[in-house]
């Protein structure tokens, strides 16, 4: 199954390009041009990383970030213009995953969300295994409660 | 005396008040008639005494010649040699026909002061008890008193005709003044005369010396009124070598420097203009970055598919119009900012006022946006103002740049505009900090400024006034610190730069 982009740029040019960008490199793309439609969305779809800009006509940077990882185990990827590079390492701070100063090579970007989806990958796994290890040790308590009081 | 000394201060005021060529008009006039006087009432006191002692000398001189002959007769009367009356008669109006004596009447009388003859038959007869006779009669010489006779003063003589003890009575008679009093009145004529000669002769010189002196000071205060600060193109006429060829000389190179300390100061002004202007753009290169980076990465983006999926006809079509697109964009704001950045030519057109502020928006955009501040523009589409395109541009980003930095909270910057008979107001509004009560008079001061130093030129809000001031208009302030600000600007309706 493809993995799923939520793009949100309210740059035509910005996106049309990133969407094209993303589907050639294999992943589905839903874009938006203002973050509260790419928020509403967010609710109904499940995506596997977001791509925003930092500046939008409605929201900024922030108010995505926040939005994003308080309630979704998303990254999210900063596209940020001149002058909010602070603003960026703000949002990073925040939660998100990482940032882009425009103009930037697509391959760059690519890079970044392979990154990030690694790293979700990772984390997704590190917290099954976790929980199957967990899961293993109360089913061997349960069969040997008297060796693992010890440990325990 | 209050009063009095009211008087004195008017009169001094009056004075003070009056131009130098009258003041020295009033002065000679002054001194000529106070000189003329004393000099006057001199030489006639003088004549007069002369003329008064000459006609008591030919009086005396008289009486005493006639006194002799008189007695003589008397005597051969009483001695009966000659007939009584005819011969002293006969003296008596001969010498009272007399020509070279003006005698208003002649009398001779007995020792008892009766009449024996007189010029007049009437008198015959008459016994006269004055003084003079009286005395005259006891008396050893002539006396003499003044009296008056026919509206002029006369001399009245008494002479005794007596020898040792022996007397015959006295001749009395009196010689009218009338012909020393019009000599007197002629010398007074001639003096007066001369006065008005002197007055006139001294009237000339001075408005010759005036014109001469206080002509040039006229014309140098004349031409120092014309001078302005804008207006220097001046110079006063300069003649001769004197002081007042030097003042003028002096007063010409003293303009001469404030013509070129002005120019200079205008030159000050316009790259102090200039460098404000381009303060204003720097703080307009956050959003300008963002409008070009924007549809730059776009095009990089486009490019990097093009190098990939070049020789796809339909996607490269797409790709090269998005680059072309990005390019359009990029163009306009490079232009839009050079224009900005560009000295005013100052050629007032009528301009839409809406359209302006949205002009000025749409570079302020980015800034608004990120300062959360919601932007209205509530200038009705048919308000039209005579400006240069490019100073009323200036003085809007100006407001809107010091709104913005008002509003570090976020709030709502309003624009508003109205037009009554012949003034367009456009008021700009906000809702930040406010401006404090104390600086509210220094807001439009160059260099005045609340920010910390290194931000802020306290150039922003002086250079709108500026430009308003150029096109003579009014911009007012009404504000309270943490309430927001409202600016005013008033513009006439034919504005001229």
């Amino acid at each position: 199954m493809k993995q799923k982009v939520l793009l949100i740029e309210d740059d035509k040019i910005m996106r049309i390009s990133l969407e094209d960008a993303f589907q050639e490199a294999g992943y589905d793309v839903d874009s938006f041009e203002t973050g509260t439609e790419a928020l509403s969305a967010l609710k109904n779809t499940l995506f596997d990383v977001a791509v925003t800009d930092f500046r939008l006509p409605d929201l900024d940077g922030f108010d995505i970030v926040k939005a994003i990882t308080q309630k979704h185990n998303i990254p999210v990827i900063m596209m940020t213009g001149y002058g909010t590079i602070k603003d960026a390492v703000e949002a990073m701070k925040l939660g998100a995953f990482d940032y882009l100063t425009k103009p930037f090579a697509l391959d760059e970007l690519l890079l970044l969300i392979e990154r990030a989806l690694i790293i979700k990958g990772l984390k997704e796994e590190n917290t099954r295994l976790k929980k199957d290890l967990s899961s293993c040790y109360v089913f061997m308590c349960k069969q040997n409660p008297k060796k693992f009081s010890v440990l325990g | 005396m209050p009063s009095k000394e009211k008087m004195m201060i008017k009169s001094s005021d009056f004075f003070s008040g009056l131009g130098l060529r009258y003041k020295f008009i009033l002065l000679a006039t002054l001194a000529i008639v106070v000189f003329m006087s004393i000099i006057g009432y001199l030489a006639v006191a003088r004549e007069k005494s002369i003329l008064y002692a000459e006609v008591e000398k030919e009086g005396r001189l008289l009486g005493e010649t006639l006194a002799i002959p008189i007695i003589n007769d008397l005597i051969y009367e009483r001695l009966g040699l000659v007939e009584e009356g005819g011969l002293l008669d006969n003296y008596i109006l001969e010498t009272f026909n007399r020509k070279d004596v003006d005698l208003l009447y002649i009398a001779l009388l007995d020792e008892e002061g009766k009449v024996i003859s007189h010029n007049n038959i009437t008198e015959y007869g008459k016994v006269y008890t004055d003084p003079l006779t009286t005395n005259s009669l006891k008396a050893d010489r002539t006396t003499i008193k003044y009296m008056q006779a026919d509206g002029h003063q006369a001399l009245d003589f008494g002479v005794p005709l007596s020898i040792g003890k022996k007397r015959w009575g006295s001749l009395k008679f009196a010689i009218s003044l009338a012909k020393v009093e019009r000599e007197i009145l002629a010398t007074v004529k001639n003096i007066i005369l001369l006065t008005i000669v002197l007055l006139i002769v001294g009237f000339a010189i001075i408005l010759l010396l005036t014109r001469r002196f206080i002509g040039p000071i006229t014309q140098l205060a004349n031409t120092m009124e014309k001078a302005r600060g804008d207006y220097l193109d001046i110079r006063v006429e300069v003649k001769g070598r004197d002081e007042l060829a030097v003042l003028g000389e002096r007063f010409n190179s003293m303009i001469e420097r404030i013509r070129s300390a002005n120019e200079e100061l205008k030159k000050t002004h316009e790259k102090l203009v200039q460098s404000e202007k381009l303060a204003s753009i720097g703080i307009l290169a956050a959003g300008v970055a963002h409008q070009i980076n924007n549809p730059l990465g776009g095009i990089f983006n486009c490019l990097q598919m093009l190098q990939q999926h070049g020789g796809n006809p339909p996607l490269r079509e797409k790709y090269l119009a998005l680059v072309s697109e990005g390019f359009d964009r990029i163009e306009t704001t490079v232009s839009k900012l050079l224009w900005m950045s560009r000295k005013s030519d100052r050629v007032p057109v009528e301009m839409d006022v809406r359209s302006a502020v949205e002009h000025v928006y749409s570079f302020l955009e980015y800034k608004i946006k990120k300062g959360k501040i919601s932007f209205r523009n509530e200038v009705p589409p048919e308000l039209r103002v005579t400006f240069d395109v490019h100073d009323f541009q200036q003085l809007l980003l100006n407001l809107f740049i010091n709104a913005i930095h008002a509003m570090n909270n976020g709030g709502t910057l309003e624009v508003k505009g109205h037009r009554n008979d012949s003034t367009v107001s456009i008021e700009v509004i906000d809702n930040g900090c406010g401006i404090e009560q104390e600086n509210i008079g220094k807001i439009f001061d160059p260099f005045f400024t609340t920010k910390p130093t290194g931000e802020g030129t306290g150039l922003g809000l002086w250079l709108t006034y500026e430009i308003i001031r150029n096109y003579h208009g009014e911009i007012t302030v009404e504000s309270e610190a943490g309430n927001g600000s409202r600016f005013i600007i008033q513009l006439p309706v034919q504005g001229t730069a």
